[in-house]
């Protein structure tokens, strides 16, 4: 809860000091799969400012994650990206192989979702950090690995030296995923994306990771795209919140509104069926991508719905300064 | 009373000549009612996987008793116990992976019935899964499919409507949503309340998340390193916690 | 940093299948007229494949022998089409006796565990100790040279690789929570290996043994090259290497003809192990977007 506090006052300074880091317009990220189009991610606008984070809230198949790899353009070759993606003013799709290169990893770093199969089982867990950190600074081994050294301590990782040594089946979830961040914060990127940070993970590590992700992104001002499924996580970290269904953003606005005052009947569902709110279930499930219904790809569900929604396909709307809704029926 | 578990232990042992020894649970003991449903929490590694699967006897405890409808189930013969097998169930975490990969939905849902012999002829057996399907919430073009072609959501469900054909008593369901999305999560929670409601089946309900089984159980077990430490009515151990592992585990809950 | 970490596999090998589709198709072409040719070869064949001519022997090839003729006017041809016989049957028989054992053995290993577990694999261990072609060469010395030894050798020899395969896949099966569901519901130890474990490991079993025949020709081929084999006349492709071996310089027909039919068959098998492989592995299937 005091984290919750904390979150909405960061929010509030940082909103006035704002200067956009990524804009993303108009991105439609398409997959060719055995001759049909897969609209994975379907005509999403967002930005993220200088030190903001942004968590972006969805189930399974919603895209997503999809939209997160869409940034780094780590996609496989049969997808197809659309759109701009302006990262700094610069457009991140015209940037050749070797210019999206020194982009990963030094400006924009992903956390990925797995945090055991994402480490080398063979390899110590400090030199893989090394291997980031003289990657992208230059340094001579013995500066790096005093660096690493630092990191950890840093990331409460308990006895650095020692943890240096380790191979990453000797460590815990947590730690695995406090070592991912350590190589993705090793370069002091500007953004990263961190992709389901507490899948799995139980509810100890769960606050653990949390608290991780709070203060490296607090200590250093990092922005971050916080990828999740988990409301509370969203609501502790994030200071903005996007509700993303089958391929579209449906709900974007500060988390505070979002969470206390969800416009769109998708997010209202969402919160109540979260166990605390009595766990009342949205009927039927999340449609297939492969075959989106026609009209607002929500309406099949929605206790609101009428013949609009059936007919056709609402827009994100402002509804105040900043505060999106895609619905002919908002909540209120 | 339903079923009681008694000084219950199970070692595990490690190592190449077997040297090293590993208490997983360690002397545990509680009882369920019939019709109730009890919450079992702990973190990952805590052992409260293994007294599931102890209560069922899938594997073998190494201490302690267990008895079930006033029966002692550590000293049944092996004939008595397959019978009782099905009155005692279990549903798992990953639904994908507690059906057979090359079964389609009809033949895994057909396959308790025909075990023990509880619908004469196919259009019977046809009818009891349809009957069946429409308890869970699928409906009969699941059938034709396999595992891999089902959502979390419907697996589970599936895996649900398996058990139910044998009418069980009790079911252990081990973390039975930590995977699922949460809208999904609800639905199926939702389904186990329901189940309890209209067939009065018991459950030992597994998870590590403390709002999921404050929501859904009668009462509430706390394990740490397989000992359970605290065990009471939900609103109790909520309001007041007495061991300092449990005040740790509700201060560890993210609040929205 | 992350190209390799983060492109999904079933992704990254999507376009590779579809160019692997054309060599995939051309060998199980080459797989099913060596099948057809096997059965037809009486019809096929223009000439008696052990029918000595001694007047026409040595001829280069022409349209009345297309491989020409070997050393005892025997028409190459005739001998390579019936040649297919051998060895389709040598490596079917072999592959599928010694595919039943292991099996078998690596179910009932893998699954009960314990002292039975022990005794199977180090009897499994012992075999892979010796080189396995000396070990055929030793039991055929034993036994005497003739294909039905062949048969028997290289099945004693190739149990094992398929004894530990499944051993291993049934490790990994029977953690998995279906099978434990079985167990639960009740059903016979038979019951869970044969009808839940072993359709679920016979997917790498398929590969295995698809691969092997390629293997097992080559050794048969191999053995009867070295004489322990074939026994002449039966025309066996690595016997009449072997009887080409001499005239290598003046007439290497005797030789190219049947070593290609070796090369091509083995290769055929091989591509389509290596399709197999590819096919039956779930995370290669393409299809949902997490």
């Amino acid at each position: 809860m005091v984290l919750v506090q904390t979150a909405m006052e960061n929010s509030e300074q940082k909103a006035k000091t704002a200067e956009t880091l990524l804009e993303i317009r108009n991105l439609k990220t398409y997959f060719k799969i055995n001759g049909s189009i897969v609209k994975a991610v379907d005509n999403v606008s967002l930005k993220i400012i200088n030190g903001e984070i942004l968590g972006l809230i969805g189930e399974t198949g919603c895209g997503k994650s999809v939209l997160g790899l869409s940034i780094l353009r780590l996609l496989p070759e049969n997808a197809k990206i659309e759109g701009n993606l302006l990262f700094r003013g610069k457009e991140i799709l015209s940037l050749s192989k070797a210019e999206m290169r020194k982009l990963r990893g030094k400006e924009i770093v992903l956390i990925p979702q797995n945090p055991s199969t994402s480490l080398n089982p063979l390899m110590q867990i400090g030199c893989q950090v090394l291997e980031a950190v003289i990657r992208h600074h230059n340094l001579k081994k013995s500066e790096a690995v005093s660096k690493v050294l630092d990191l950890f301590s840093k990331l409460k990782l308990q006895e650095p030296p020692r943890k240096f040594r380790d191979f990453p089946h000797q460590l815990s979830g947590g730690m695995k995923q406090r070592v991912l961040m350590a190589m993705g914060v090793a370069c002091n990127p500007k953004l990263i994306i961190v992709d389901e940070p507490t899948k799995g993970l139980d509810a100890v590590l769960r606050i653990e990771v949390v608290r991780m992700l709070k203060e490296t992104a607090s200590a250093a001002g990092t922005s971050m795209l916080l990828i999740t499924h988990d409301f509370s996580v969203a609501a502790a970290l994030a200071h903005r919140i996007a509700v993303m269904y089958a391929g579209e953003i449906v709900e974007m606005g500060k988390t505070a509104a979002v969470l206390r005052n969800p416009r769109h009947p998708y997010t209202a569902g969402l919160l109540n069926s979260l166990p605390g709110k009595g766990f009342n279930p949205i009927p039927g499930s999340s449609p297939s991508i492969i075959s989106l219904p026609e009209g607002c790809r929500f309406h099949p569900r929605c206790s609101r719905a009428n013949m609009k929604c059936t007919a056709s396909h609402p827009e994100l709307v402002k509804l105040n300064d900043d505060h999106f809704v895609r619905c002919f029926n908002v909540c209120f | 009373m339903l079923l009681m578990a008694e000084n219950l232990s199970k070692e595990f042992f490690k190592g190449r000549l077997n040297k090293s020894r590993i208490r997983a649970v360690d002397g545990v003991s509680f009882s369920i009612n019939q019709g109730e449903i009890m919450g079992l929490v702990g973190e990952s590694g805590s052992g409260k996987s293994t007294v599931g699967r102890l209560l069922l006897l899938l594997l073998e405890p190494t201490e302690g008793r267990i008895y079930f409808n006033g029966k002692e189930l550590t000293r049944l013969r092996k004939k008595e116990l397959q019978n009782l097998r099905k009155d005692m169930q279990i549903i798992f975490q990953h639904p994908q992976e507690s059906l057979n990969p090359r079964m389609k939905i009809y033949e895994s849902m057909a396959e308790p019935i025909r075990l023990y012999g509880l619908a004469d002829g196919k259009s019977r057996e046809k009818e009891e899964i349809l009957k069946l399907l429409e308890t869970v919430g699928l409906t009969e073009e699941h059938l034709e499919r396999y595992p891999h072609e089902l959502s979390g959501g419907q697996a589970q469900r599936v895996a649900i409507a398996r058990v139910l054909a044998l009418k069980p008593k009790f079911v252990v369901a081990d973390e039975p949503t930590s995977m699922l999305d949460v809208s999904v999560q609800a639905q199926i929670l939702k389904l186990i309340k329901k189940l309890q409601r209209e067939y009065k089946i018991s459950f030992l309900f597994i998870s590590h998340d403390l709002e999921v089984v404050r929501a859904i159980s009668d009462r509430i077990a706390i394990m740490q390193k397989g000992k359970i430490v605290e065990l009471g009515e939900p609103e109790q151990i909520f309001s007041m916690p007495r061991h300092p592992y449990t005040k740790y585990l509700i201060n560890s809950i993210l609040n929205l | 940093m992350h190209d390799t970490v983060m492109v999904p596999k079933k992704f990254s090998t999507f376009s590779l299948r579809t160019a692997n589709s054309r060599i995939t198709a051309l060998s199980a072409l080459i797989i099913l007229l060596l099948v057809f040719t096997a059965i037809a070869a009486p019809v096929i064949a223009p000439h008696d494949p052990v029918a000595v001519d001694l007047a026409n022997k040595l001829k280069a090839p022409s349209l009345n022998y297309p491989f020409g003729t070997d050393h005892l006017g025997r028409c190459i041809f005739s001998r390579v089409i019936y040649g297919t016989r051998e060895s389709l049957k040598v490596s079917l028989i072999v592959v599928s006796i010694s595919a039943s054992i292991g099996i078998l053995l690596g179910l009932v290993s893998g699954y009960f565990g314990g002292l039975t577990d022990e005794l199977i694999m180090r009897a499994v261990d012992i075999m892979l100790a010796f080189p396995s072609i000396i070990l055929a060469l030793a039991i055929i010395t034993a036994l005497g040279p003739g294909l039905n030894n062949v048969i028997l050798a290289l099945t004693l020899v190739h149990w094992t690789s398929y004894a530990r395969l499944v051993r291993g896949e049934v490790l990994r099966i029977k953690e998995k929570e279906f099978v434990e569901s079985a167990r639960a519901m009740g059903n016979s130890q038979l019951r869970i290996m044969f009808r839940y474990i072993l359709p679920n490991v016979m997917a790498p079993v398929m590969v295995v043994s698809t691969l092997d025949v390629a293997h097992v020709i080559l050794s048969a081929s191999g053995l009867s090259f070295l004489g322990l084999g074939a026994q002449p006349p039966t025309p066996e492709w690595g016997a009449m290497v072997n009887d080409g071996r001499e005239f290598i310089r003046t007439a290497p027909h005797l030789t190219i003809f049947p070593g290609l039919a070796i090369m091509i068959t083995s290769l055929a098998f091989n591509w389509l192990g290596d399709w197999l492989r590819d096919a039956l592995d779930p995370r290669l299937r393409e299809g949902r977007i997490e």
